[in-house]
């Protein structure tokens, strides 16, 4: 069976601007990606020139509620209206995902319900700054994350915004950066031409500069430049300053030639027969965290941009981009350097047309497909592509009953998803309240409904499915660490387990020790990450700073860390070490230990009162936002006495942090000795050691791989599902590492 | 990838929800919790609620004063005095409505942006525990760079976000208390700051406040807007100080929208720092480009310095602190900075600015760089001028003292530069003339201590009134006139010190921390209390004065210009930093 999408924006297709260039192209780009697309219109036809590039893609129906008859009146559909409208859409086909554009109609279909974990919003129309997010928007941005299966963000700058204000987004967010359909021959390789030819393609308004820019042929030919500025679009602000008015009499102007509204396509065209294009705004919009396609699109027919400074034209096209402008004047100035330098022309040329071959169609499907292959359930194939590894027993024709079971879900929850995703799993949890305390009949039912049992933690949830669990079904449990500390292992029937899964080769070693289980009972699998989520381009200046996630309890010895941290300051000031953690105070059980306390009074009070590390601490929050948050950190340290994994590491790893680890015991069993060290001492000359921006690059990178290859979720989640049906081969007993030194 | 929600990102972290599972901390994790933790919770509780209810008033005073000037109000204003007055307002009334069509939406300033803030920040009012941590981690009275001005207690107290950069710039004329994001709003509202400065450098890497501004760090940024929405709600003025351009930082315009005023100008030359003292003759006039090539520069200075390959030395990033030794150490530099070439011309060297006025060509650049490299160092005829137009119009105190204007605060905060003149006056008339010759002063004294001595026949008091009376244009112009009465009787000199006596009593009655003895007969240079204020700056000694040798520490003097304890006991040096300008 097809996927099925279902595509509304709360936009006009009558009028081209970027909202509705954008419509079209998600619409494109989803079928592309293998969807059947319904997209609904919000207006009557008055104009198809966007509409027919569509009828004309295979697995796109246009819907049109006012000629269908759906809606009553002249339209378009009122925000409001929009949900209901879709929910009779859906309910003739029920559609996989709904991808919506709009904020008013993101959240009122959110509140709707009908289509809770299947939307899809493109958020742009939100508050981008601090101030802006006020708690009201911040909890309508809360409803629509929460109703989401994934908010499509266009940059990653907004992506780290709506992960940093709003907690439910965090791991929804996904890039959908701006998509370039098909696009015209681009301009040949000639310098620029006499006249010269200016090309702006848009809405016009006041912060768009484009009254400012109906000046520039005058201006030009006042240095002795023949110009044209030529203007492409029919959407003018309004307001009551009369702004209309001078903008139609400016394009009437001399030297000034408009052409009015036109298709994407057609518009491309007229563009790659100018020169330059002119996406030069108002500083306003310098905070903005949307992408201009029109830069993009002036790219992708060979045209140079003269556009703002910004982070993020920086990081588009380098900071040594010879055409950034502020102000008119440097419009003027950057223009007529071009015409005067056929070099510097032909190098800004190449790096817009570079940079709009990351934003095809084709990549976009490409991304999308990825989406749908996470969020929507896999559909039964004939061929059985999608059946068990190698090795796994035969899937049984009906679909195998999986029931997970623990109080808290929260390193289990990727993986149950993925699972839930299976076509051949029926999956269902037990959710216990607390540690000890679960409905017994709500899990009686589910032990007898069950072919697998997983046990997340092996506590009493793991000693009461040994006692009641179905005969012939299977009991799989997973050991952290805080259990074998515990009562609760020697009081789990383990003749009733099939197997027990630790995370690392250690704890297994450690688990077959202190349990005395049998060998084949006991296997071990790594905990899962989301790699691609946390892959993002490290933040300027990162490389000097170190991270450290959870200094709770006093076994992650933050002592350390700042031992590190002053080694290193005492050659460089630049390095800081950025703590996301919460605080031991705010955990009475922890702080009520005279121990635990005194640990980390004296360790504050280092950070106060020694010089290398005054101001150079900062506790950030704790927080789901991790992924954003290492975008900052170049370093991730581990100084902890013990660890069953220590996820904080292979996060950083996927990040392109570099890992340092103190030397645990087991951390070999997990990371690459490269990264271990033994003591504060050694950590901090191998930081101090990657000082230089490359050797740090590279050195993150390689984490990077190594991460990818051993703890993404995909490869992990498939190990598992294998578990469902099959035992693994027992933890090969791994060499046992004599221990660097650690102190 | 492990979703962190709670406190160490950790599989076999200990639920915050479940103390059952902390396994680690053996069995008595599972009893209630203790006393003091329990206190110290409450004490935190009810900090919050007091900043919370102090930032519920800042939003509501915000909220009423935007609607004090919205439209809607002004709207029913209008109509309001319309229907009570007919006839005067009711033929007014469409043009106003028109007037107040066409203002809706336009932005009104600060007002706004505060209320927005105050209202954004209410919901984050969540994190406890900081005042714990500030009770630990409080960064202490002083900045680090603080400590070469123990010996003149600053009058201006300044708080804020702030680079390692700007607390060694401030230090010498501020107690400066630099505030970390984790307790930041806490730590304001204990430092007693007068002023909270928001520098923009701050919000770059290496500092603690790094991508405040940045989408990636809406954390901190949020932390930031706590700060600014704390420190108006306790009616400190807050100031951003937009020392970096504004594309590196885009997100950052909320702040200068939210903050009183906004400093474009930096944070000034801080002459304790970057001064001529030292300065080897034979200096070497090889050209430098101090730092390292940024690729973001003009294409015009880009070619420029293209051009002088080869023959300029480019130092590549340099440590901030090492820079002062640098530019001391060459007497030539080439710049594109306004603000570098002011540091380095006052640590004595010759600057060829790439920009400005003069439009160099490659050619004429490397004609003008051959001949300054054939030139001798500068010497103090050249330097001192040059050193005292920074001092008069780019060092540090000078913004310091625009800034307390512009935010309603006494200048006098910034002491460093709050002069005495003690001296002695026999008449209103000798009175009269000292009045024309300290007006003439290029750096107007802050106060005048005017012994007044009595003639034969003739009372105290009216003396002093009428030196007082013919001081007036003095006192027109700001400055504080003490008159004190002098007894004939006593000799004139040959006080304790070798000093005269008039000069401890004037000093012991003025109230400036500085101050500079003037004899009244004589005729002094129109520089001479800006040369003696700027070598104090540049030497941040406890007295100055004319000993022979130039800009230069030296073991005794006779002070022209010293803390005014020093007079007022008379003059005696001991241990004490000394330093000769000529």
């Amino acid at each position: 069976m097809t996927t099925r999408a279902l595509v509304y924006g709360d936009i006009d297709l009558n009028l081209i601007d970027g909202s509705a260039i954008w419509l079209q192209s998600v619409t494109q780009a989803l079928a592309r990606a293998g969807c059947a697309v319904t997209l609904v219109l919000k207006a009557p036809v008055r104009t198809d020139r966007l509409i027919t590039p569509l009828l004309a893609e295979a697995g796109v129906t246009v819907r049109k509620p006012y000629e269908e008859g759906l809606l009553d009146g002249p339209g378009p559909v009122p925000a409001l209206t929009a949900p209901e409208l879709l929910a009779r859409v859906d309910a003739e086909t029920a559609h996989d995902l709904v991808v919506l554009r709009g904020r008013r109609v993101t959240a009122a279909t959110a509140k709707h319900g009908a289509f809770t974990g299947r939307l899809w919003p493109y958020l742009t129309d939100v508050p981008q700054s601090v101030p802006a997010l006020t708690p009201a928007a911040a909890d309508e941005l809360a409803t629509i994350a929460s109703a989401a299966r994934y908010l499509l963000c266009q940059t990653e700058e907004l992506r780290c915004f709506l992960e940093g204000s709003i907690p439910a987004a965090c791991g929804k967010c996904v890039l959908l950066p701006p998509i370039l359909a098909e696009t015209p021959p681009a301009r040949d390789a000639a310098p620029a031409r006499t006249p010269l030819r200016l090309v702006y393609s848009g809405k016009f308004a006041p912060r768009w500069n484009t009254l400012e820019m109906t000046e520039l042929p005058a201006l030009l030919a006042a240095r002795g430049i023949e110009a044209e500025l030529h203007m492409i679009g029919d959407k003018i602000h309004d307001d009551p300053g009369g702004y209309q008015q001078r903008m139609r009499a400016a394009l009437g102007g001399k030297g000034v030639i408009w052409h009015g509204g036109h298709s994407r396509e057609e518009a491309m065209r007229l563009a790659a027969s100018c020169d330059i294009g002119l996406s030069w705004r108002h500083p306003d919009l310098d905070a903005s965290l949307e992408l201009s396609t029109k830069v993009l699109e002036f790219g992708a027919v060979g045209l140079p941009v003269i556009l703002n400074r910004t982070p993020m034209h920086e990081s588009l096209l380098g900071a040594d981009y010879g055409l950034f402008a502020a102000s008119l004047t440097d419009v003027v100035d950057a223009a007529a350097a071009a015409v005067a330098d056929p070099g510097l022309y032909r190098a800004t040329a190449d790096r817009t047309a570079r940079a709009a071959r990351q934003f095809t169609l084709e990549r976009a499907a490409e991304r999308l497909r990825g989406y749908l292959a996470r969020a929507v359930p896999k559909q039964e194939r004939p061929g059985g592509e999608e059946g068990p590894p190698p090795g796994a027993s035969a899937v049984p024709a009906d679909r195998l009953r999986v029931v997970v079971a623990g109080h808290d879900l929260k390193f289990f929850t990727p993986l149950l998803e993925y699972l839930r995703l299976r076509p051949e799993l029926e999956v269902r949890l037990d959710q216990w309240a607390a540690l000890g305390q679960h409905d017994p009949a709500g899990s009686r039912e589910l032990a007898a409904w069950a072919d697998v049992v997983v046990c997340e933690w092996c506590g009493p949830n793991a000693i009461w499915y040994s006692r009641h669990k179905r005969r012939g079904s299977r009991l799989l449990v997973r050991l952290h660490r805080f259990e074998l500390d515990s009562p609760y292992p020697a009081q789990v029937r383990i003749g009733a387990v099939n197997q027990v899964i630790c995370v690392s080769r250690h704890y297994t070693r450690l688990c077959l020790e202190r349990t005395g289980w049998p060998e084949a009972k006991v296997a071990t699998v790594p905990n899962a990450l989301d790699i691609a989520q946390l892959d993002r381009p490290k933040l300027d200046g990162a490389r000097f700073h170190l991270g450290m996630i959870g200094i709770v309890p006093s076994r992650k010895r933050l002592d350390l860390a700042l031992d590190v941290l002053e080694e290193l300051r005492r050659e460089d000031e630049r390095y800081l070490l950025f703590i996301k953690s919460g605080m031991p105070w705010e955990h009475w059980w922890v702080w009520q230990h005279l121990d635990q306390r005194e640990h980390y009074t004296s360790a504050l009070r280092r950070v106060q009162r020694s010089r290398l590390l005054r101001g150079a601490v900062v506790f950030d929050d704790a927080g789901p936002d991790v992924a954003a948050w290492l975008r900052r950190v170049g370093f991730v340290l581990s100084t902890s006495d013990d660890e069953s994994f220590h996820v904080a590491p292979a996060e950083g790893m996927a990040s392109r942090a570099v890992p340092v680890l103190r030397h645990w015991p087991g951390a070999e069993t997990i990371y690459d000795r490269r990264w271990i060290h033994r003591g504060p001492a050694e950590m901090a000359a191998a930081i101090a050691a990657l000082g230089e921006a490359a050797d740090w690059r590279r050195a993150g990178d390689d984490a990077h791989a190594q991460a990818a290859a051993c703890f993404d979720l995909p490869r992990v989640a498939e190990t598992w599902r294998g578990l469902l049906t099959a035992d693994l081969d027992p933890a090969a007993p791994g060499p046992t590492f004599e221990l660097l030194g650690s102190s | 990838m492990s979703t962190v929600t709670d406190v160490t990102g950790e599989p076999d972290r200990i639920p915050a929800d479940d103390p059952g599972l902390a396994g680690d901390l053996g069995p008595a994790a599972e009893s209630e919790p203790v006393g003091d933790p329990g206190l110290a919770a409450e004490r935190d509780r009810l900090a919050r609620t007091l900043r919370e209810t102090r930032l519920q008033l800042a939003m509501t005073q915000a909220r009423l004063a935007a609607l004090e000037q919205s439209a809607t109000m002004e709207l029913g204003r209008t109509i309001a005095r319309a229907a009570q007055r007919p006839w005067s307002r009711g033929v007014q009334l469409p043009l106003k409505l028109i007037q107040l069509w066409r203002d809706r939406g336009s932005p009104a300033g600060p007002g706004p942006a505060t209320l927005a803030l105050a209202s954004a920040q209410l919901g984050d009012l969540a994190g406890a525990g900081e005042r714990f941590l500030s009770a630990l981690t409080a960064p202490g009275l002083g900045a680090p760079e603080a400590a070469s001005a123990a010996f003149t207690p600053p009058g201006l107290v300044i708080t804020g976000v702030l680079t390692a950069q700007g607390c060694a710039a401030l230090g010498p004329d501020a107690a400066v208390h630099p505030l970390l994001p984790h307790d930041a709003d806490v730590m304001m509202e204990s430092s007693g700051a007068d002023i909270v400065l928001i520098e923009a450098a701050a919000m770059l890497a290496g500092s603690a406040w790094a991508y405040a501004g940045d989408p990636a760090g809406t954390d901190r940024g949020r932390r930031l807007g706590r700060l600014i929405a704390a420190a108006r709600a306790l009616g400190k003025p807050v100031v951003f100080v937009r020392n970096v351009p504004a594309h590196v930082a885009p997100g950052l315009d909320w702040v200068g929208a939210s903050c009183d005023a906004v400093l474009d100008d930096g944070l000034g030359v801080q002459l304790a720092r970057f001064n001529p003292i030292g300065l080897a003759g034979d200096r070497p006039c090889d050209p430098v480009y101090a730092g390292q090539r940024d690729p973001r520069e003009p294409p015009g200075v880009r070619t420029l310095l293209d051009s002088l390959a080869g023959s300029v030395k480019v130092t590549g990033e340099l440590p901030w602190r090492q820079l002062p030794a640098l530019y001391r150490e060459h007497a030539l530099f080439l710049t594109a900075s306004a603000g570098q070439a002011r540091e380095q011309l006052a640590c004595g060297a010759r600057v060829i600015m790439l920009t400005g006025e003069q439009a160099w060509t490659a050619s004429a650049l490397q004609e003008r760089v051959t001949s300054a490299r054939a030139e001798r160092p500068p010497g103090e005829a050249e330097i001192l001028p040059v050193l005292h137009e920074i001092f008069a119009a780019h060092a540090t105190p000078v913004r310091l003292a625009a800034l307390a204007t512009a935010t309603g605060l006494p200048d006098r905060l910034v002491a460093g530069r709050q002069i005495a003149v003690l001296t002695c006056v026999q008449s209103p008339g000798e009175a009269a003339a000292l009045s024309a010759r300290l007006r003439r002063q290029r750096l107007a004294p802050a106060e005048l201590a005017v012994a007044v001595r009595t003639r034969d026949g003739e009372g105290a008091e009216p003396s002093c009134r009428d030196v007082t009376a013919a001081l007036g244009d003095l006192a027109d112009l700001g400055v504080l006139i003490t008159a004190i009465p002098e007894d004939p009787a006593v000799p004139d000199a040959a006080g304790s010190g070798g000093q005269d006596r008039w000069v401890s009593r004037t000093a012991t009655a003025a109230r400036s921390p500085w101050a500079a003895p003037w004899q009244a007969g004589r005729e002094y240079d129109d520089s001479y209390l800006l040369d003696l204020a700027c070598a104090r700056e540049c030497s941040q000694a406890d007295a100055v004065g004319y000993a022979g040798a130039a800009y230069a520490y030296v073991t005794s003097l006779e002070p022209a210009l010293a803390r005014r304890e020093f007079f007022a006991a008379g003059g005696s040096g001991r241990g004490l930093r000394l330093f000769s300008l000529r």
